[in-house]
Formats: structure tokens, sequence, C-alpha cells
């Protein structure tokens, strides 16, 4: 699984990340007497890039299960890769989110819920999957098509 | 990612044919499906067939423990079995062909899953071969019930049907309760299975574990410091059959409790600590006693929207520990201090342990001035109506009067809209599982399927369905299915003329302009006719003082069901209200009446 470590690229001159994808400064109030001001939870907390690994049942319709459980939370899927593991019961999906750390606990939570789900965690770099494709790109065959529309 | 397998000749493997066979006799696909349901316990299935399942009833017209009951159309035999399911606790079945009768079953498995009732729909489908080839009656079900089921399947492998039926009850019983879909292809279904797989792995069901003892200490230790905690009790604690640990809770806190819409029942509405229902229909002293807290102590329940009101001005002061199944719920909607996953009867019993250690090594909590304050909005702001001035009956009286000589055993069955308000506010609910309605989708039409159900499940009790003319209107069909199956439900229409929540909101806040929502339900349909054309009793009541002697009536009918056109005044209103997107503070006790909830501390 560590095949594209074994080959360490220089690394790669990043494109310069849309404006939306910059990570805010959190503006998050003081916790003082003010904070009874804001109840319930936000869902307007600022955004950023999320990269989640998500181990799933190799079943078909299971992206499908996953991506309608995005739709109906109203995120947006930035980028999405699936592909096999070394169990072929068991594939990776990962996910780039650009949402607050708050939607994205909650939208964790419920794909916990799903039965096909087996295991979430978030990476640290949530370029990873563009930072890994860039490695691709000059390594060995270039991505085509929509993977490269995802990588830029 | 172990899988339970049996070797068909292992010693130890169950018996699956009949004693004394010597040979394994190999199962088609539909024959396994029913012995599974059978070997699940399964008594009683709600269906109707088409061409995708006929093998399916091939297979049933053997079964002698399953009854099916053939209903009318696939929404009644969802509602069926969620009525069914809420009223027993055990997990109701319901069956449909594929396509049309599978999108059929969309909005009962929505409105389960919206309720968390443990259903599970078995479809068929077209043969594996013609899927996608947009083959007739073909339709996609187990992608269309993606977000409203806890899970769906489709097994298109004969050696699959009988784990998958058998994780389908697990995962609809085990947990957070759920709709759960089976869609079982026609080739599947009529090809020789192999039955040694038991269960399917499902690696990723985690079933709940119990609280965590050092939460249970944190709450206990803010319910001990806490001035104005309470108990904010949710449909949860039906479902996981908590009342009697609940009811010890309470006493031995003395901590006042709100019972919500889909909790009504599992604390007696009679006990002095029973504050009533909060909400945008609430009482006033169960809507001012969540609001006013600094504590509370969530028991099974999801801060839903019609609860909390505006969410900004919800319970400002309040703490919230929240006790629930599933771990999505805390959390979700306000930011918790304790939270407990586990069972939540399990929880109430940790949490009742808990305290009595406590109190018994000296903690002394004071909750006296509150508890004064919370008796001071019950007795000052009881629930009432105004007797209409148009001369009519008004609707509550009737209801209350049903309630009255039904008795706290009946089981109710409510459609959703005004009548379902006043059933929960003006019947007295004292037991469990004798309030079935639809809270969180709102379906409308569901109460006449949903008693049929119920009262599959619970045939020595008495079953109402208290029903608006217009949510009657969506299902009355099941009315052949009861009296041609020998279900004999009591209807109670109550029939103001409109689509009364509706007309409702026209006359508060759209200046009375009633678009659409007025029907003519006095002349069309005359709904004791219609009673009877379905072979059922149909009686009408227009007087108040013939209300007693109707009911009496429709009580002593005891072989067939009964459907009463109870004719309402137009002009009745559901109270006190907090009107949607505002404060729970800016509740009206009855039209622009606002109540004092005197000084904070």
């Amino acid at each position: 699984m560590t095949l594209l470590s074994a080959y360490p690229p220089p690394p790669p001159p990043l494109p310069t990340p849309p404006t939306a994808y910059l990570a805010s400064t959190p503006t998050t109030p003081a916790p003082d007497a003010t904070h009874h001001a804001q109840r319930g939870t936000t869902m307007n907390a600022p955004a950023t890039r999320h990269a989640l690994s998500v181990l799933v049942e190799n079943n078909p319709g299971v992206l499908a299960r996953v991506s309608v459980l995005f739709a109906r939370r109203n995120f947006n899927i930035d980028h999405l890769v699936v592909g096999p593991t070394e169990d072929s019961k068991v594939s990776r999906m990962t996910i780039v989110v650009n949402v607050s750390a708050e939607q994205l606990h909650k939208v964790t939570n419920q794909l916990d819920k799903l039965v096909e789900v087996i295991h979430i965690e978030e990476l640290p770099d949530a370029d990873a999957i563009r930072t890994q494709l860039w490695a691709i790109n000059d390594n060995g065959p270039r991505p085509v098509g929509a993977m490269a529309a995802a990588a830029f | 990612m172990t899988a339970t397998h049996l070797s068909s000749d292992s010693l130890d493997a169950p018996a699956r044919q009949p004693a004394g066979a010597s040979a394994p006799v190999t199962r088609t696909g539909a024959q396994a499906l029913v012995g599974t349901l059978e070997r699940l316990g399964v008594e009683h299935i709600f269906g109707l067939p088409g061409g995708a399942v006929l093998p399916l009833y091939d297979a049933l017209y053997h079964s002698e423990q399953i009854r099916h009951i053939l209903v009318r159309h696939e929404q009644g035999a969802g509602h069926a079995a969620q009525g069914y399911a809420a009223a027993s606790g055990k997990v109701g079945v319901c069956l449909a062909t594929s396509g049309p009768g599978a999108t059929n079953l969309v909005t009962p498995l929505a409105d389960a899953n919206m309720d968390s009732v443990p259903i599970v729909a078995i479809t068929g489908n077209v043969a594996s071969t013609a899927m996608g080839s947009d083959a007739f009656q073909e339709a996609d079900i187990r992608a269309i019930s993606m977000p409203v089921t806890k899970h769906s399947f489709l097994v298109t492998r004969p050696d699959e049907i009988a784990a998958t039926i058998a994780s389908a009850f697990h995962l609809a019983s085990t947990g957070r309760p759920g709709p759960v879909l089976v869609d079982v292809t026609k080739d599947a279904l009529t090809a020789a299975a192999d039955e040694s797989l038991l269960q399917l792995p499902m690696p990723g069901f985690r079933p709940p574990s119990s609280a965590a003892p050092e939460a249970v200490r944190d709450a206990v230790e803010l319910m001990l410091t806490a001035r104005r905690p309470v108990l904010y009790v949710g449909g949860g604690c039906v479902r996981a059959d908590a009342h009697a640990e609940l009811r010890q809770l309470a006493e031995v806190t003395g901590i006042p409790v709100v019972t919500t819409l889909m909790a009504r029942g599992v604390f007696p509405d009679s006990h002095p600590q029973h504050m009533g229902m909060p909400g945008m229909h609430g009482s006033v002293s169960g809507v001012a006693t969540l609001q006013k807290s600094d504590l509370i102590v969530s028991l099974g329940a999801r801060f839903d929207d019609r609860v909390t009101g505006r969410k900004d001005t919800f319970a400002p002061q309040a703490t919230i520990v929240h006790a629930d199944i599933d771990p999505a719920e805390i959390g979700k909607n306000f930011p918790t201090a304790v939270g407990l996953l586990g069972d939540v009867r399990d929880t109430i019993t940790q949490l009742v342990l808990e305290w009595s250690r406590r109190t018994a090594a000296g903690a002394a909590p004071d909750h006296a001035a509150w508890i004064r304050r919370t008796q001071g909005w019950k007795r000052r702001y009881p629930l009432g109506y105004d007797v209409p001035s148009d001369g009519a009956m008004a609707p509550q009286y009737v209801i209350e009067r049903l309630g009255a000589l039904a008795g706290p055993d009946a089981i109710v069955a409510s459609g959703v809209g005004q009548h379902q308000m006043w059933a929960s506010q003006f019947i007295s609910y004292e037991h469990p599982r004798r309030w079935l309605n639809s809270g969180g989708l709102g379906t409308m039409g569901y109460a006449v399927p949903a008693a049929m159900g119920a009262k599959v499940a619970m045939p020595g009790s008495t079953v109402w369905a208290v029903d608006g003319d217009g949510c009657f209107q969506m299902t009355n069909q099941e009315l052949a299915t009861c009296a041609v199956e020998g279900i004999p439900i009591k209807v109670a229409i109550i029939n103001n003329a409109a689509l009364g929540m509706v007309k409702q909101w026209q006359a508060l806040f759209y200046s009375e302009r009633f678009s659409a929502s007025q029907l003519p339900s006095t002349q069309i349909p005359d709904f004791a006719l219609l009673a009877q054309a379905y072979g059922c009793e149909g009686l009408r009541c227009d007087r108040p003082e013939d209300v007693d002697r109707t009911i009496e009536a429709a009580m002593a009918v005891d072989d067939r069901p009964v459907v009463v056109d109870f004719r309402v005044s137009k002009d009745a209103m559901v109270w006190p209200m907090v009107a949607a997107g505002t404060s729970n503070d800016d509740i009206q006790h009855a039209r622009d009446v606002r109540p004092d909830f005197g000084d904070d501390e």
C-alpha cells in the first residue's frame, strides 16, 4: 500500500488553490457569558477541506449509499476515489469534502451508521489525493479524463 | 469477518427437514425464505402479491405458522407492519411485488425510519438477468429506499436468501430500531437454495455498548447540583420498554417529567410529576418546564424542531445530558455536556443506581422550589378548549369522551393533523404502546392500517383509530381488509370538513385565505354508507349529547369493524401553540393569550 512512497518524488509545485479552499482563521467566539446567545448547532461555521479514508464492504451499491448520505445532508463532495484493498471483500474510499469541523463530525457519525461502512479515519493531509495524483503524474502514466480533472 | 456456516452434515445442525427425512431436501429460494421467517418466529405478514413474488406466495401457501393478511394497497401493508411492531415490540413484516408494489412501500419505510419502528419489508424484483433492461415492473427499490431505511439488501443469489432475511431481522431490531428492506430477484426465489449460511458477516454493524460508568457519574452529578432539572422522555423509552425503570428514576429523584408525542404513555399521565407534552402543541407546563430548566436529561428523545421551537432560544440556561442508543443523535442538534450512549433502559437503571448511591452517601439535591414552580404552571394552565360558538360539537369533547370510555388499556392509533394533537392532549395515557402515531414523517393515512396491524398483534385489546376526514380518505381501503380478515378495529372520524391543521395555519398566518384546505366531507363521501359498503358498521354523530351513546354503540360491536363519523365544529383550533419558527417563550395558551411564567430565580 506504500507504493507511492517507494518513489519519493520531488515535491511537485502545487497549483495555487482556489480561494474557497484557503483555511480561514477560525472565528469562534470566546467562551464567555455571551455563549448562551448562540444555541443549537449551526450549519454555517467556516468550512475547511477534510479528507476521509473510509473502509467499506465491497458490495454493489455501496458507493451510491455513501454518496446518497452526503447528498442528503447537502454536502458537496470535492474529490472521491474508490479502490481495492488487500482484502477483496473490502474497498477503500477516499473522500474530500469542504465543510466545517462540526459538520464533518456529524456526517462522519451518520456515515458510521451505514451497515456497509467498516472503518472511518480522517487523513491528516486533505490534499493527499492531489499530491498522490501529482506523484503519479511525474512518475507514471498521466491521469486522464475525470481523474485529471479532479486533481487540478 | 467470520460468517456463521453450518455444514449440512454436521450433527449439531438444527433439523431443517421434517423428522425422519433421510436425504437433505433442497428447497427453492422462496421456500428457504418462508422457512427462515418461520424459524425467526414470524406469525403475521401483511402483503399484496404480484408477478415477481409469485414463487414466494406459492411457498407461503403451505405455511401453517404464518398468517398472510392480504391488504388492498401496499402502503397499508407497510403501516400495518408498523402498527404491529409499535403495539407489540416485535418486528413487523410486509411483503410486496416489484416495481409499483415496492415503490408503494416507500412512505411506510420513511415513516418507520423517522420513528424508529422495527419492520422488515420484503419485495420481489425481476430476474437478475433482466435487471437494468427496464423490464416490466422493474424498479431499483434498493436504491430508492437507501435514504429512508436503516439498510436495504438486494439478493440475487438463492444461497444468500436465508442469511439475508435473518440479518435483516437482526438489523431491524438491534440498536436503534428501523426499517430494513430485502429485495429478492425472481430467479433467486425459484432456484435451489443452499441454506448453510445463517447470518451475513456485516463487519460494519456494531451493536451498541452500554453507557460509560464515568458518564453516568457525571450525569448524576449534574442532576444533583442542578436547580431546575427536567427528564425529557422520548420515543426511545417506548421502543426500549423502559417504562418501569423510567418511573423508578422519576420517583427516586422527584424530577419533573415531560413526554414527547412519541413517548405518550411511557410515563403515566396521571402521575403528579408528569408535566405534559412539550412542543408545538404541548401543554404550557410541558413547554415551560423544558424551556426554563437548567438541566435537560434527554432519555431517548432527539430534540426535534417541533419540540425545541426556534433553536437559538431553546432552553437558554439548560445544560444537556443526552442518553441515546444512536451515537449520531448525541450532539446533533445541541451541544451536549454528557452523552450516555446505549440502550436507554440499561442507562436509566445505571442512573438510578448511581443516584441512590450518591444520595445514600449524603448528597442532597435541592429541587423543591423548582418542583413547586412547575406544579404551579400545571395548575394554572391546564389543557382546555372552548365550546364552539356555532353550536357544533367540539372535536376535543369527542376525543376526550372517547378516551374516557375506551379506558387506559385501549390502543389509539391516530392520523396526522389537528385530531392527532387533540388525541395526544385529551386522551389520558397510562401505559406504553397504547398510542401509535406518525410523529416524525407526519404521514396522513397512517391511522387505519396501523390500527389494523395493532389489532392483529394484540387481538385482545380494543383498538381505536382516531382519524381525520382528510387522513381517512387516504387509506380507508384497508377497511375491506379488516372486514374480510376479521380484524374488528374501530375508527372515529373527526370530521370537520377540512384539512384542519392546514386550515388552522391559513387562519393564523395566511389571513384566512383557505386555499385548497376545505373538503365537502359532510356530503361526499357519506362515511357511514362507505363503511357499510366495506362490510363495516357505519355510525354518525353530530350532537354532543349523542357522543357517549354512539361510542358505547361502537364499543358493543365486536364482530366487524366500526366507523363513526363525528361531525364536529369546522372552526376548532389546536391550542396551546408555539408557532413554527418562534421561540418556546412565545407559546400561546389560547389565541393571543400568552401565559405568565413568573420570574426566573
